[in-house]
């Protein structure tokens, strides 16, 4: 009995055929880590398509008006205030002016200063414009 | 005896603590005009002019070119709430911009420039009106104009002053015009007269404004601080006293080159203050 047990042993050794392993879980898990990172990557890639497709449609629609109005409307200026008024400046500004009246005139109506280059618009009016979904 | 001097005294001290704190109570933010005529700054409407049309505007407002509504009326209609909202303002009971005098020359005063444009605008305003026949309207808006540039000096500098004078002059020219041009009834220069005579001979604070300015200009050594306080004393006389001019000229003479270089022109100063003393005499004249 026991020859025969030992023969049978021998016959399913003979049919072993070797299998291909599967894949390590460390692996899977590597890659279940790297597929949100690949998502947000698209996701950003769309966001900044989208955000661009925005941007253009408001530059466009905040340049036509420019457009139509002809010279009649002033230009967008580079700033509203190109520095900050402050005491020191405004002393500067008499001590310089050839009278007290002319520093006041000066600046009380200022010619049209330097407009913004072609292209460029002014951020702070642009920022200060509330769009509204309707 | 001491007993009874101890406790009149309490009384007094707690009496005099409790009003002061009522006077502060009482002057809420919602009646500070500075606070309305800076929502009004927030109306004003920009347009681009040429140098030409700047210089034009001046010589309209120093009364050496006659007023042209054709090529006005727009700036004003546009300005129009900005203008209505600093004519509310003046009906506040007090003016406070809250100057951070703490920040020395760094202060930010962009106000001052705003207020320069909003009341120059309103007194192209008050012509407009009077082009278009509302008398009446004309006189509010320079009524309101004349508070407003007073305002406009409050608690400031020589920089904020400076613009109020040029403010309250340009106002006083556009009041002399229309007594001129229009003639003024007996109630409208009743109004007009009141307004001038609540500025006061002087017009405006100069003394304050001075004195403020020159406590906050730098200096970095205490040899320039001690030419500085020198002077600030000699400075504050000359405005009640213009005779003590070549005085305070020597003294800034002599100061360290870096305080010389920052004193404003005595000489200027007390130009502007005449010439408003002047305006306002003769303007209060006319309308006796």
């Amino acid at each position: 009995m026991p020859i025969r047990d030992d023969e049978q042993f021998e016959k399913y050794l003979k049919q072993f055929q070797p299998v291909s392993p599967e894949p390590l879980l460390a692996k899977e898990q590597v890659k279940a880590r790297r597929r949100p990172v690949g998502f947000a990557a698209w996701a950003a890639v769309a966001a900044a398509i989208v955000i661009a497709l925005m941007m253009s449609a408001l530059l466009h629609r905040h340049a036509l008006p420019v457009k139509e109005t002809g010279p009649s409307m002033p230009p967008v200026e580079e700033f509203n205030n190109p520095q900050p008024l402050t005491i020191g400046r405004a002393d500067a500004l008499l001590a310089n002016a050839p009278s007290f009246k002319a520093a006041v005139d000066d600046m009380a109506f200022r010619p049209e200063s330097k407009p913004i280059s072609a292209g460029r618009y002014s951020a702070l009016a642009l920022l200060s414009k509330e769009e509204v979904n309707q | 005896m001491n007993a009874l001097r101890m406790t009149a005294t309490i009384i007094l001290g707690v009496a005099i603590a409790s009003s002061s704190a009522t006077a502060q109570q009482s002057q809420k933010a919602s009646d500070n005009a500075a606070l309305r005529y800076w929502s009004a700054f927030a109306q004003m409407q920009d347009t681009g002019i040429t140098e030409q049309q700047a210089k034009e505007a001046h010589a309209i407002l120093d009364g050496t070119v006659p007023y042209d509504d054709l090529k006005y009326k727009d700036i004003v209609e546009k300005n129009k709430p900005a203008l209505e909202t600093m004519a509310r303002g003046t009906a506040l009971p007090y003016c406070d911009w809250g100057l951070e005098l703490q920040m020395g020359s760094e202060a930010p005063v962009d106000y001052a420039r705003k207020a320069a444009f909003l009341g120059r605008l309103n007194v192209f305003y008050a012509l407009h009106l009077l082009t278009t026949g509302d008398k009446d309207a004309a006189v509010r808006a320079l009524q309101a104009g004349l508070r407003f540039s007073h305002d406009v000096a409050n608690g400031g500098t020589l920089f904020a002053t400076v613009v109020a004078q040029s403010l309250i002059v340009a106002h006083l020219q556009a009041v002399a015009g229309f007594q001129h041009v229009a003639g003024l009834s007996a109630a409208q220069r009743a109004v007009l007269l009141k307004s001038i005579e609540q500025l006061g001979p002087d017009g405006l604070d100069w003394h304050s404004a001075m004195k403020r300015e020159l406590e906050i200009l730098p200096t970095h050594d205490p040899q320039a601080n001690a030419a500085r306080d020198k002077i600030e004393v000699a400075y504050l006389k000359l405005l009640s006293n213009p005779g003590t001019l070549p005085e305070l000229q020597q003294m800034i003479s002599d100061a360290p080159k870096q305080v010389a270089d920052i004193i404003p022109n005595p000489k200027r100063v007390l130009a502007q203050k005449q010439n408003l003393i002047d305006k306002w005499q003769q303007t209060r004249a006319l309308l006796q």
